[in-house]
């Protein structure tokens, strides 16, 4: 017992630092999607929803610091964890039809609900590329509600489902040696 | 001290140990600025007595003079430029961009001019400005505070307040990993690279490169996840006495404590006065 919880500790700080790089090497490739959430899916599927939604919230209070918009969705990044916990234990991340269609699961939480906190805190305008779509969406006759849901249920999900399958590449990838030292590493081994 | 001389004058011959600089370490060590000394928790204090009090205040007016007391703060401290920097490249960012979506497309009925599809409105430039500043005012108060406290000067704070020693190592080790792990994909990258996986081109060929580079980190990143967990181990991590520190804060003087009271007081009062 002692022994799973040593080493989710010392994941944690990795599925943090994953958050970042992954958003930082999109970046650099110069591709329209976040993927800021590899290491929060994968740290919650591999030890269970609250380390999951742990590396979430540390993952957004730190990009805050730069960019402190990202504070109000935090709700999302906990979601995130304790989701993908959940369907790990579920078996859902062990074929990969099963994991896109979950993809869609996240992408409707992640659109669905950031648009509920963007109407409620910032008017229905977020500062972002989604900001912009919403606007237009708003001239052509949408109302400001409608366009924001819209606009971001489409990038999420544009964003959602590589994340998801780039998770489930990487779980089947992880040396068994260390699948049986994490709290639901046993799911993932083939028996 | 006296202690050390006589250890100086003995070793004159031999190997010279520089006994001063050892025992700097039984004392906290302060950097000069009176500022930049106070504990983190009062600067958290500061900072968020600062935010209240530009939501609370319903005025542009207010969020702008804030803006400006950042800078003054900041200048305080010694890191004006640094601050600078990263907060007027963040406010115009933010601030324009939030400024711009609601002049431009919240309905209203004075209509100052339109051009295109884009309708300026009186109602929608009042809102810009009021939500705009708002926002880079709060914005400043984290940036602010990240450039002002060293994080294992909170972490220590923390620890002081009765948080578990592993809560600050993970806050610790992510802020390092963060870097380790950067430098780690810029070197798979490069060595990708010279296998000859192609990173520029079309999007598709972007993609296909995509997880080539995270591949190998993140297995890596896990693999050594485990051999640094039997590391701290060995390091006596995980034993359920306290630990003992070997760079500590400096006891809280007098006056900061007054400081501390004076700010919290007279927030309380300008909230009082604000809703009567």
């Amino acid at each position: 017992m002692k022994n799973n919880f040593k080493l989710t500790m010392f994941l944690i700080p990795i599925g943090i630092a994953v958050n970042f790089i992954g958003g930082q090497i999109v970046l650099l490739l110069k591709l329209p999607i976040y993927l800021d959430s590899i290491g929060t899916i994968v740290v919650g599927a591999l030890c269970g929803g609250i380390p999951g939604a742990l590396v979430g919230v540390i993952t957004n209070v730190t990009i805050s610091v730069t960019n402190p918009t990202t504070l109000a969705y935090i709700w999302l990044n906990i979601l995130f964890g304790l989701l993908a916990g959940f369907l790990a234990r579920r078996g859902v991340f062990k074929s990969l039809w099963k994991t896109i269609v979950a993809s869609i699961g996240f992408a409707a939480i992640g659109g669905g609900l950031g648009a509920t906190i963007t109407v409620l805190m910032f008017g229905g305008l977020g500062a972002g590329t989604t900001g912009m779509i919403t606007g237009m969406l708003m001239k052509v006759g949408f109302s400001v509600q409608a366009g924001a849901y819209i606009s971001e249920i489409c990038a999420d999900l544009l964003d959602k489902i590589p994340t998801l399958i780039i998770v489930f590449f990487i779980l089947k990838s992880i040396p068994k040696r260390n699948l049986v030292k994490l709290p639901q590493g046993e799911l993932f081994i083939d028996k | 001290m006296s202690v050390s001389r006589l250890h100086l004058i003995q070793m004159e011959g031999e190997l010279y140990m520089d006994y001063e600089y050892v025992f700097s370490f039984n004392k906290p060590q302060l950097t000069g600025n009176w500022f930049l000394d106070l504990n983190p928790l009062t600067k958290l204090n500061l900072v968020i007595a600062i935010a209240i009090f530009s939501i609370i205040s319903k005025s542009w007016q207010v969020s702008v003079c804030i803006i400006i007391l950042y800078f003054l703060i900041a200048a305080i401290a010694g890191k004006f430029y640094s601050f600078a920097k990263i907060y007027i490249k963040l406010g115009l960012l933010i601030g324009s961009l939030l400024f711009i979506m609601r002049a431009m497309f919240i309905p209203g009925k004075n209509t100052l001019f339109s051009f295109l599809v884009f309708n300026i409105t009186q109602e929608g430039v009042n809102q810009g400005v009021w939500f705009s500043t708002l926002v880079v005012s709060l914005c400043g108060s984290l940036v602010l505070y990240s450039k002002v406290t060293r994080a294992k000067d909170l972490m220590f704070a923390l620890e002081k307040l009765g948080a578990p020693h592993s809560a600050t190592y993970i806050i610790l080790s992510s802020l390092q990993s963060i870097i380790d792990l950067g430098e780690r994909a810029k070197l798979i990258m490069d060595s990708q690279k010279a296998r000859g996986i192609e990173t520029e081109g079309t999007i598709f060929q972007r993609v296909k490169a995509f997880m080539p580079i995270m591949g190998p980190l993140l297995l890596g990143a896990i693999s050594s996840t485990e051999e640094k967990a039997i590391a701290m181990d060995a390091r006596a991590f995980s034993s359920p006495t306290k630990n003992t520190h070997m760079s500590e804060l400096r006891q809280f003087p007098l006056w900061e404590k007054m400081m501390v009271l004076l700010i919290n007081i007279s927030l309380i009062l300008f909230i009082i006065w604000r809703l009567i």
